[in-house]
């Protein structure tokens, strides 16, 4: 096999001072677009004025994020509380007949509240980061929680309305053992 | 208004039955897995019927108390009717004024009834004379016409006294039975007493028409033997090596591994065609009833001992075809057991004291022994100890007791043998210490009393402990097993009273009076389930009824509760056992029943139907749902009691339904002393049941319906074909499948 004369750009690419060569433009030294000129660049505000303005904007900023944030946390925590109607409905229409569509809603019903609770940290984490707000985020974390909970409970009717829960003793009685009376003692009869 | 409402009940109940509950005998199966051996009995007395040369009248089977008249066709030999009169009858008189009608007497008691020869009503009866009738002679045959002349028997012509038709003897023969010359000749011969063979005339020779075998009459016990396929016998020691198995995994490689196997050598056998292994599944759904009876053990071969003495093998799939039988010439047969677990050794006992030990060497009966026993007294009753134990104790007439052990190495040192005998005097407890009979305990009822139905706890598997309520809480049954129950009637006070009592203390646990004027003319009968008694009687007050009385025994009535515990060791003989708590139901059925026995199936899984021999004949059945002792008026009934397994309102009346009348429209004698037993299958949801008495007569029913075997409608044929295509379309479809994913991988449209 004849030995080959790298190209030139794998060269260029293994070369890191080539790279050095080239003069590149900071995009900052770019003016900026039509209708985006910063008001300090215009000069006919002083900077007190400037510095007053932009503080209250920051505050008040701050405030409505802090309002947004917590309107936002007990949106997500009334999220889940909003199917509880639907599902009370659904589950009481669909009766206590063995189907597999009604056991597989009401499995759904125990098994995503569960995956829900587990990961409320990632529900709430748009939210979550904010020390004014964490007691309040908190307190709307619990509710989720405890929304979904009932979506839980209503599962578990369902599933024990249909008799699928081992809670009674007949569950359990092929379980229970026998009492031997006749301990070797044997009993015929005409 | 009340009416209205009764009969509502009615239709809802037999709408119930007929549709949801189970499945009864229907058309496709009636007259097919049924069948009867009629049975006239040893021929005492035949009369010509004068109207009609093709038919005689029979008298046969008599009694102290009764006699079977029944009308024939010698020709074809059939039987056109069968009366049982509750007299001997000593002559047949023909009315003068009507050639229909005849009028049997009874000389003893000067009593005669006068009968409608078609239809067999009873026309009018009376003491004394009988009015204007003439005695019908009883046949006997001509000896001028009809002579023996060595091995041969000859019709000799009227006018020249020559043989006109000859006939070879056949072997066993006894006499001419029946004779008749002319429109048509008839005739009959007796061989070995109990067989009759029927001639007519083809051209010039006597050909045989017809034969009657009367030996078996009156069976008084009954042994089944199995008749197996060697599939059955591999296929079953899978399942015992299953069984066998240390743990459930192993079990089921076992099952995987074979299977396996199985399905490679049908492979193998087929030489690897896929083609051949198709037409041979397909082949499987023939109609070969052979091999399903085999399979789901149908094919029994029905033993019966009668009261003559002769034992007969029936064919319970041929339609009770005689397959052997045989004379033990014994004075009464009495009882017959299995002597070991493999069926091949019978022991039969008679009443005069003899036993008899039968082999059943490839199929057919030999005698092997024949002994003795000790007391000389008749024997009135012999109960087995242990199955196939060789053990059994027999009781004389004279009160004394012998314990018979054909197998010495058995010992029944580490266990104590406790037995409950009866009779219509009283229940009497015995011990058996050192191989020697002792009395523990005895019950006799005053002379005014009689024990008139005594039942032990049936043997069952158990299943469940308890039942299961509608709102999922448990009514835990009582499971104590030496139980018995009996009803005593009370002809002082006219009652009848039940009885419920521990079998070894002999303490009675449950008793109830019924004081609605019982009938003691009318049968009674008791069964005894896993955790129930039914009993029948019949009833004048208020109006006359035939009452079923459905008895359920519970730990506790009240869910949940359960006294009984494993830890705690229980004595049977110190009576310190948790005690039971009942509750009671009646009901009213339309028919007279005579007997009462229980569905027996493999596993006990199967509902129990209970199965009744009516008074009329007939022979129905009704599940025991339907007779249930918790169920309450549909207005005390709550959401949680119609959630339960089969709840139905109680309805005092239960309906006969047609469909559930296993006899059809046969005709069955069966007289007083018949045996209604019930046989399991290899298929859990079938019973056979039988009644063997005067007839013999046995069928299938399913009181759960046929649900482990596959409908006859299935469509395995398009089954396998949809598979087959489904294959085939795979094989095709799959490379284009494969080079779509391909492209879709290189973005290739």
């Amino acid at each position: 096999m004849s030995q080959q004369e790298p190209h030139e750009w794998a060269e260029r690419l293994l070369n890191t001072k080539y790279i050095e060569k080239y003069t590149v433009q900071n995009s900052n030294t770019l003016a900026s677009p039509p209708g985006f000129e910063n008001g300090a660049s215009k000069g006919n505000i002083s900077k007190k004025q400037r510095d007053a303005t932009s503080q209250t904007t920051t505050l008040a900023q701050k405030s409505q994020i802090t309002t947004l944030q917590v309107h936002k946390a007990w949106q997500i925590a009334f999220q889940p509380a909003k199917s509880i109607p639907m599902n009370i409905f659904m589950s009481y229409m669909s009766g206590t007949s063995l189907q597999i569509i009604p056991i597989m809603t009401a499995l759904m019903l125990l098994s995503g509240p569960i995956k829900a609770i587990l990961s409320t940290r990632s529900a709430f984490k748009p939210v979550l980061g904010n020390k004014e707000t964490q007691s309040q985020v908190q307190t709307a974390m619990l509710m989720f929680i405890a929304f979904q909970g009932v979506l839980m409970y209503i599962g578990y009717r369902k599933l024990n309305s249909m008799g699928l829960i081992p809670n009674a003793k007949s569950d359990w009685l092929p379980w229970e053992e026998i009492v031997d009376y006749n301990h070797g003692l044997k009993w015929f009869s005409n | 208004m009340k009416i209205t409402c009764t009969a509502l009940v009615c239709v809802f109940i037999s709408l119930f039955l007929r549709t949801s509950c189970v499945q009864a005998v229907f058309s496709d199966d009636a007259f097919v897995t049924d069948w009867q051996l009629a049975n006239l009995g040893p021929w005492e007395k035949i009369i010509p019927d004068a109207r009609d040369r093709n038919r005689i009248l029979i008298v046969s089977n008599p009694t102290e108390t009764s006699s079977l008249l029944s009308s024939f066709n010698v020709s074809s030999g059939q039987i056109l009717f069968r009366n049982v009169l509750p007299y001997t009858v000593d002559e047949i008189q023909l009315d003068d004024d009507n050639h229909n009608v005849v009028v049997c007497v009874d000389s003893s008691s000067q009593s005669w009834q006068k009968f409608d020869l078609h239809d067999w009503f009873l026309l009018d009866e009376g003491v004394g004379h009988a009015p204007a009738s003439t005695a019908l002679s009883q046949y006997s045959y001509p000896n001028d016409q009809v002579v023996i002349k060595g091995n041969e028997l000859h019709i000799l012509d009227n006018e020249s006294s020559l043989a006109e038709w000859k006939l070879e003897l056949p072997h066993g023969f006894n006499k001419v039975e029946y004779f008749q010359r002319e429109d048509p000749l008839v005739l009959v011969l007796n061989v070995n007493n109990t067989q009759y063979l029927g001639f007519s005339v083809n051209g010039t020779e006597l050909v045989p028409a017809w034969q009657r075998d009367e030996s078996l009459t009156n069976v008084v016990d009954y042994a089944v033997l199995d008749v197996f396929d060697s599939k059955d016998l591999e296929l079953n020691n899978d399942m015992i090596a299953e069984r066998d198995s240390s743990s459930l995994w192993n079990a089921y490689w076992l099952r995987v591994t074979t299977n396996w196997n199985r399905f490679m050598n049908l492979l193998k056998e087929n030489h690897f065609s896929p083609g051949r292994v198709f037409t041979r599944l397909l082949a499987l759904d023939t109609k070969d009833t052979t091999t399903s009876d085999l399979k789901f053990g149908f094919a029994k071969t029905l033993i019966v001992l009668t009261r003559n003495g002769i034992i007969g093998g029936l064919d319970m799939v041929n339609k009770g075809q005689v397959v052997w039988k045989l004379d033990l010439q014994i004075d009464q047969g009495i009882k017959m057991f299995w002597k070991d677990n493999n069926h091949k050794e019978l022991i039969v006992f008679s009443r005069d004291g003899h036993y008899l030990t039968i082999d059943l060497v490839n199929g057919l009966p030999v005698i092997k022994s024949k002994a003795s026993l000790l007391s000389k007294g008749a024997v009135e009753s012999v109960i087995e100890l242990d199955d196939n134990q060789c053990e059994y104790l027999i009781k004389f007439d004279n009160g004394n007791h012998q314990l018979l052990k054909l197998d010495p190495l058995v010992d029944h040192t580490d266990s104590s043998i406790f037995i409950t005998e009866h009779d219509s005097n009283g229940i009497f407890g015995r011990m058996i210490v050192n191989d020697e009979v002792q009395d523990t305990w005895q019950r006799t009822v005053k002379p005014t009393e009689k024990i008139v139905a005594f039942n032990k706890r049936d043997e069952t598997n158990l299943n469940s402990l308890g039942l299961t309520l509608g709102d999922k809480s448990v009514l835990y049954k009582y499971l104590y097993p030496n139980l018995a129950a009996y009803l005593v009637t009370n002809k002082e006070h006219h009652t009848i009273t039940f009885n419920l009592i521990d079998t070894i203390t002999g303490e009675v646990l449950i008793t109830q009076e019924h004081k609605d004027s019982p009938d003691f003319r009318l049968p009674t009968d008791i069964v005894f389930g896993e955790y129930w008694v039914v009993y029948s009687y019949f009833s004048l007050d208020p109006v006359p009824e035939q009452k079923l009385v459905v008895v359920e025994l519970y730990e506790s009535l009240t869910p949940d509760e359960r006294f009984s515990n494993t830890r705690r060791s229980y004595d049977p003989l110190t009576g310190q056992t948790n005690k039971l708590q009942h509750i009671a139901k009646q009901y009213i059925f339309p028919e007279i029943i005579k007997r009462l026995a229980i569905s027996k199936t493999t596993n006990d899984i199967t509902t129990k139907a209970i199965v009744m021999e009516l008074e009329n004949g007939q022979i129905t059945y009704i599940p025991k749902l339907v007779l249930n002792a918790r169920s309450k008026p549909e207005d005390q009934m709550t959401n949680e009691d119609k959630k339960e397994f089969m709840a139905a309102p109680y309805a005092p009346i239960v309906p006969i339904n047609d469909n559930f009348v296993i006899t059809h429209y046969r005709n069955l004698i069966l007289g007083p002393d018949s045996k209604l037993i019930s046989i399991p299958t290899n298929l859990e949801s079938t019973s056979i049941i039988c009644d063997l008495g005067h007839d013999v007569f046995c069928t299938r029913v399913t009181p759960s319906g046929q649900f482990d075997l596959m409908s006859p409608t299935f469509e395995k044929g398009k089954l396998l074909i949809t598979i087959l295509i489904l294959l085939v379309i795979t094989y095709f479809i799959r490379p284009s499948v494969s080079n779509k994913k391909l492209k879709s991988q290189w973005l290739v449209r």
